[in-house]
């Protein structure tokens, strides 16, 4: 068994880094704009989290027991995944938003500083995943390809994630703009609802929607890996 | 950097620099604490590799660094 110092300093130390996230956001966007990503990071990636432990992907249960029979690992969760997990995905999400949207590309085209996120997001996570695993803070199940101990399809959804995130904040709460794919659907499901002002109604709709995709997204580009794995004999 | 950029949001992106440093010091505490990245054993290669992952989102946070000042 591992130190407990471990997952008790990755789940105090993500809470501790989370504060100083929130601070930068309501420095950065005020407090309204803040609140809206923080909440709907924290919603979003509870949701796909969630779906990852439910169908069997990894689990984070691998501390259970470890101050008493009843402890299940960390102090918080949201259904079966540690609340750090989540705000440890909002750290990663908001801090690059903030630098990449503000100081290193602002004015460019919104989906180039989506992909430069997801980029660099993935680029954070190729550290985080590997050594999180080694040290068991949570463990891959499923047979799939895997880079450094990682199904690849992780790097994947981090991507996937963060650009989708990115441009449903910067299009629905930073710029508040009507999309055009989206307006006629979303006129259908919100009706007398769906004003220029009703800011929160179309967040949570494209949230919903946004969420749909990515787990269809995901669940292909996982399959396709895992019937990789086991047709290759890769584990 | 956008000419527009207030004190308050300047301050903002310099806490979001601070965060991904914290991040990534972090997971060099856990590293150091626990095992060495599996997948490169306990060797120096854990070592090449997180400085070669480093690298590039520490060169992130030094660019905005730079364009904040």
């Amino acid at each position: 068994m591992l130190p407990w110092y471990i997952p008790v300093g990755a789940e105090l130390g993500t809470i501790a880094i989370a504060i100083v996230v929130a601070y930068a956001g309501v420095k950065a966007y005020g407090k309204e704009r803040a609140a809206y990503f923080l909440a709907g990071s924290v919603l979003w990636t509870s949701i796909i989290e969630n779906l990852g432990v439910l169908d069997k992907s990894y689990t984070y249960y691998t501390y259970a027991g470890l101050f008493g029979p009843n402890y299940s690992g960390y102090l918080f969760w949201v259904g079966q995944v540690p609340l750090w997990i989540e705000l440890g995905w909002v750290v990663v999400a908001l801090s690059l938003f903030v630098l990449i949207h503000e100081v290193l590309l602002p004015g460019r085209s919104p989906f180039l500083q989506a992909a430069v996120a997801g980029l660099f997001a993935v680029n954070i996570d190729l550290l985080i995943d590997p050594v999180a695993v080694a040290n068991n803070l949570w463990q891959w199940i499923n047979p799939s390809v895997y880079v450094l101990g990682v199904p690849a399809y992780n790097f994947a959804g981090w991507f996937c994630l963060i650009f989708f995130y990115d441009l449903l904040f910067n299009y629905t709460i930073l710029q508040n703009k009507p999309v055009a794919v989206l307006g006629r659907i979303e006129g259908l499901f919100l009706g007398d609802r769906y004003t220029p002002d009703a800011k929160t109604a179309r967040f949570a709709f494209r949230l919903i929607v946004t969420i749909l995709v990515v787990a269809v997204l995901l669940t292909v580009i996982a399959a396709v890996l895992i019937a990789v794995a086991k047709t290759g004999g890769v584990a | 950097m956008d000419p527009e950029l207030t004190t308050e949001q300047k301050n903002g992106a310099k806490a979001s620099i601070l965060v991904i440093v914290l991040v990534l010091v972090l997971f060099v505490m856990v590293l150091v604490a626990g095992h060495p990245i599996m997948y490169f054993g306990t060797g120096p290669a854990s070592v090449v590799y997180t400085i070669v992952i480093y690298t590039p989102v520490l060169a992130l946070c030094a660019l905005a660094y730079r364009r904040l000042r």
